[in-house]
């Protein structure tokens, strides 16, 4: 039996132990296998086929679309509304597997019976999923979409703000993931996982209803226009067309985005496997 | 025992499970390069005694450490030096076992990529997986999970390996397959294993502990268990002529508290239960032999049988 001294032992210690391993496993789980693939084509099909419909419908003597800005801001706003609805819930079943498949089916105890931390375990989904899903969830359908405006109306919009526009609809997508993430990691059941941002998602109209304040310090005016705020755009569509908008509901999200993940890791420190 | 020469030390180590208390105030001390076999009925606590050493479930009452390092507050550290295989082990289905090795040992090495190479294939080799190293495991079969099992807890070279129940889903062949790999390991580190089947224990551990409703019922190196039985010490003779009066004469002694006599057509067989191992040791066999009219033909100390052993304990501890 050769001895370990030929082999460099990882030193990493704390929250970090294991990380590396983790994140790389994870991130081949995305980029090693078809998974990227079919992502891609899933919500290329979604998202884009909906966009290409919007655009090649007729729309003359339209008068409130030639207010609103003409096909190209049409186009925009549709393709923020459905991607601000259709990536969430992509999301949020992405998310409640995570943590709780890996449960269920022993891995994560198997896993936790080699030198790694509860929170690097949570941390490397969290990191190579968030790394998915702006790659190929936002940055590439988002690169799709202002092509394919851009290539219909024969307007381009300014490729800063519209890159801001995507990073608005990127927090939106991560809220519900790591919420469903962070329900998968603190309990044992899928409905919860799966329901409760769902519930949350298609919801906003009632809660917003109830206490317009809610759109300030939640993401269901990231991409839904209008939505009770009094504001004709959603703030990404009001970001990518360089209008003013409040930034409160992004700070929030992101506020939300940090909690969601920071309760993932307490409550899977206290779980025994 | 210098205290560098334990690997597991608890100390009324416990677990309650809401009202459920799964182990009792465990004391156990685990000496470095032993084979150390750990015992008991479902549902004795045997699991949940590994899963606290690993740091996968947290103590209610009392604590313990590996290798010096607290189970609760230092576990990563305890991992780093440990090879674990769980009772009903899973791994990624997708993977080879070649790629479930890479994996693992990712866990503790970070290269050169080449020697991490060589380990893995060294260790498939171990375990008689090198022909099936790039199969998906989803078409594993138990014994073939069963020794990848070992190989990943065996891939870091660990100074401690943990074995739940390594061969209760094996064959026969597999069960040996097994314990040879143990008894091939034991150079290089310690092992502590739980079981029900005592026969591979009294095979191939040398210390033993026996665990029942959550309790240590007896905690010894396997020959001081198999010698003392379950407390007391017996002596067993083969005599040969009239033994009546020898009989009379060792029931006599004050440090002979029975004989259990059985005649045979061309002997008699007895055993003597002692209470002063040191005098009837010096005397029983002077006594016997001080009458002519007996021979001796065997003599020596009872052997007892590890299953003999275990259900003394465990049934006399079930009636306490």
């Amino acid at each position: 039996m050769a001895s370990n001294s030929v082999l460099q032992p990882v030193t990493t210690h704390g929250w970090r132990a294991g990380f590396n391993n983790l994140f790389r496993k994870e991130n081949r789980d995305w980029w090693g296998t078809r998974s990227w693939l079919a992502q891609a084509i899933i919500w290329t099909a979604i998202l884009i086929g909906i966009l290409a419909t919007v655009l090649f419908a007729p729309m003359e003597g339209d008068a409130s679309l030639l207010l609103a800005g003409g096909k190209s801001v049409l186009g925009l706003m549709i393709f923020f509304a459905v991607a601000g609805t259709a990536l969430p819930i992509g999301a949020i079943i992405m998310g409640q597997e995570e943590v709780l498949d890996e449960k269920r089916s022993g891995t994560a105890a198997w896993i936790l019976s080699k030198p790694v931390s509860r929170a690097a375990f949570i941390l490397a989904k969290v990191t190579a999923n968030a790394i998915g899903i702006l790659l190929i969830m936002v940055l590439l359908e988002g690169v799709l979409a202002y092509g394919l405006i851009a290539a219909v109306t024969g307007r381009a919009f300014p490729v800063i703000p519209y890159l801001g526009a995507l990073g608005v609809l990127y927090v939106n997508v991560m809220f519900y993931f790591l919420l469903s993430l962070m329900f998968s990691a603190a309990s044992n059941s899928r409905g919860a996982a799966i329901g409760i941002p769902m519930a949350i998602l298609f919801g906003y109209q009632f809660f917003v209803g109830v206490a317009p304040w809610l759109l300030e310090v939640t993401p269901w005016g990231l991409t839904n226009a209008g939505s009770g705020s009094g504001l004709p755009n959603s703030v990404a569509t009001a970001v990518a067309l360089g209008q003013s908008f409040s930034g409160l509901p992004i700070i929030a999200t992101l506020a939300w985005c940090l909690l969601f993940v920071v309760i993932a890791v307490w409550r899977f420190n206290r779980d025994e496997f | 025992m210098a205290a560098n020469d334990l690997v597991i030390e608890t100390h009324g180590l416990g677990k309650t499970y809401k009202e459920v208390t799964a182990l009792k105030a465990l004391d156990l001390t685990v000496s470095k390069n032993s084979i150390f076999g750990f015992l008991g009925p479902n549902g004795a606590g045997k699991t949940t005694t590994i899963k606290l050493l690993l740091g996968l479930a947290k103590p209610t009452a009392g604590g313990a450490t590996v290798f010096g390092h607290d189970i609760v507050h230092d576990n990563v550290e305890i991992r780093k030096r440990v090879g674990y295989l769980a009772q009903d082990p899973r791994y990624y289905e997708y993977m080879t076992a070649r790629q479930t090795l890479r994996y693992t040992a990712h866990f503790f090495f970070k290269g050169p990529e080449k020697d991490i190479e060589a380990r893995v294939t060294e260790t498939l080799e171990l375990v008689g997986l090198s022909d099936k190293a790039d199969r998906p495991i989803k078409g594993f079969s138990g014994g073939e999970r069963q020794r990848l099992g070992i190989a990943q807890a065996q891939i870091n070279y660990p100074d401690l390996l943990i074995l739940d129940e390594p061969a209760a889903s094996l064959d026969p062949q597999g069960r040996r397959d097994v314990l040879e790999v143990m008894e091939k390991l034991r150079k290089h580190t310690t092992v502590f294993y739980s079981t029900h089947i005592l026969s591979d224990v009294q095979r191939v551990s040398d210390t033993v502990a026996i665990l029942n409703k959550g309790q240590l019922v007896a905690q010894a190196p396997i020959d001081q268990l198999l010698a003392g039985g379950s407390g007391s010490t017996i002596y067993v003779m083969s005599l040969k002529g009239d033994v009546t009066q020898a009989q009379q004469r060792v029931a006599a002694q004050p440090w002979v508290s029975n004989i259990k006599v059985t005649p045979d057509n061309t002997h008699t067989d007895w055993q003597v239960t002692v209470t002063d191992e040191a005098a009837a040791e010096e005397q029983l066999l002077r006594v016997v032999l001080s009458d002519a009219q007996v021979h001796v033909l065997e003599f020596g100390r009872k052997k007892y049988e590890l299953e003999e052993v275990f259900l003394g304990l465990v049934e006399g501890n079930d009636g306490q």
